[in-house]
């Protein structure tokens, strides 16, 4: 008997919590930039201003998430975390 | 009164003298026309056109040195007439970069190319028209230079080609709005060009290079996974084709609202919006079938069969990616075997899977209005 309202209700929650992620109160929708309009947007700015869009799996969840960076910020944290082991070997 | 004797010296030193003078006279004339002759006359334009049409020669005739020296010499005298930033040295020195790609001159390209680019951001005068043309032939120009044997950087220029037709892209819808369909040719292209990156990044080693390649130097540790690089290029060709099919549908539908002004038939009733439904399943089904997804093709296959004219359409693997953006299936059938020639005869080592027949398609495609 339980699980008869158990599924719908799921699914409206599931519904809720997407459309809170897509939509913001003022109405304002987070898209992340397709493949192509990266690619269109890098050929048109400088090597330090490109972006890179990928999969990241965030520290603490197992659920991948699209995320796109500066490939200057990329490289700044790869470097960071590089210096940091290095202190940390020492 | 002279002597016979005197009068006999006299007579023979005005001859002499007379002779020393012609001589002296001869003498300079002939300097002077051996001087002419040799200098080159650096304001006579004809010149400088012959030059450049020696070179072009020269180039064709894969005499790759006497081409530099002529174009060179074509680009100098340009320079001099016509001014520093004078419109005319475009063509010598594209001519140049073409002899400089093919010796394997990978320094003296990328000296060319500075300058090429400099001259063209001082450059005003240049219609739409010409722009598209510059952008067609650097296009080929990195293509043919991404599969030169002898390029220790094939990524670099292959990149350097996608950059260009993405540049382009941005620049007419600049110019002419993003609607616009001038676009259709650049898209599909754009689709041509994701088609042979995939190719490269079957080759192990080379995965992700349009992150890493960056000018002259590998950057690596940030850059995509060859999944997500596969990924990434199955996503940008399907977004090309919707967007030739937004562009494609909004051009038809306007003029079909204009005739519908003067009574005929509605924009929906309108038969090459079924073909361009029809169409864009089969471009979409050979994306698939090109990304070896077979279940994917075969959906989009049946949808376009629901137009019975699009049944004879060949899809075989070996004539795909078609080479240009048709919705007529009679035109699409026919560019399809006229290509036979050419579907299976690979265009380099280093792409494999890409023959001629694609690369012909992209030399021949886009540029005009």
């Amino acid at each position: 008997m339980k699980k008869r309202w158990f599924l719908p209700v799921s699914a409206l929650l599931a519904g809720i919590l997407l459309s809170a992620c897509a939509a913001k109160p003022g109405g304002y929708v987070r898209k992340l930039p397709t493949d192509a309009e990266v690619a269109q947007y890098n050929a048109s700015v400088e090597p330090e201003e490109r972006i890179v869009c990928r999969r990241e799996t965030p520290v603490g969840t197992n659920v991948p998430r699209r995320m796109c960076r500066y490939i200057r910020d990329i490289e700044e944290t790869s470097r960071f975390h590089r210096e940091q082991l290095k202190r940390a070997l020492r | 009164m002279q002597t016979p004797r005197r009068q006999l010296a006299t007579t023979k030193a005005h001859r002499r003298c007379n002779a020393a003078c012609v001589l002296v006279f001869a003498c300079t004339a002939f300097a002077l026309s051996t001087f002419a002759a040799e200098a080159p006359n650096h304001f006579n334009e004809t010149r400088a056109q012959a030059l450049l049409l020696a070179g072009q020669a020269a180039l064709e005739d894969g005499d790759l040195t006497l081409a530099q020296t002529n174009l060179d010499q074509a680009i100098q005298l340009l320079k001099i007439n016509e001014g520093l930033y004078s419109t005319e040295q475009l063509a010598p020195i594209e001519q140049l970069m073409w002899a400089q790609m093919r010796a394997g001159l990978w320094t003296q390209l990328d000296t060319s190319l500075g300058y090429y680019y400099w001259l063209l951001e001082r450059i005003e005068a240049t219609t739409l028209d010409a722009q598209l043309a510059i952008a067609k032939n650097m296009r080929s120009l990195y293509l043919e230079a991404a599969a030169h044997p002898s390029n220790p950087m094939p990524p670099r220029h292959l990149s350097a080609a996608l950059r260009t037709n993405w540049q382009t892209i941005s620049y007419i819808e600049a110019t002419l709005g993003a609607q616009h369909s001038a676009l259709i040719p650049w898209l599909y292209d754009g689709l041509l060009l994701q088609f042979i990156e995939s190719r490269l990044n079957e080759r192990q080693g080379l995965t992700n290079y349009q992150y890493k390649t960056d000018g002259s130097e590998f950057i690596s540790g940030w850059s995509l996974s060859r999944r997500e690089a596969k990924e990434a290029s199955h996503s940008i060709g399907l977004s090309l084709l919707d967007r030739i099919e937004t562009l494609s549908r909004t051009s038809i539908q306007a003029e079909s609202a204009q005739a519908d002004g003067r009574g005929n038939t509605s924009a929906s009733d309108d038969p090459r919006l079924q073909q361009l439904d029809a169409a864009l399943a089969l471009y979409r089904g050979d994306w698939e079938r090109l990304s070896n997804n077979e279940n994917g093709a075969g959906e989009y296959y049946a949808e376009a069969d629901k137009l019975v004219t699009f049944r004879n359409v060949p899809r075989a693997p070996e004539f795909l990616p078609r080479g240009s953006f048709e919705t007529d299936p009679k035109v699409l059938a026919g560019a399809t075997n006229a290509s036979r020639d050419t579907a299976v005869q690979p265009w380099a080592e280093r792409f494999p899977g890409v023959t001629q027949r694609v690369i012909n398609a992209l030399a021949s495609s886009g540029g005009r209005l």
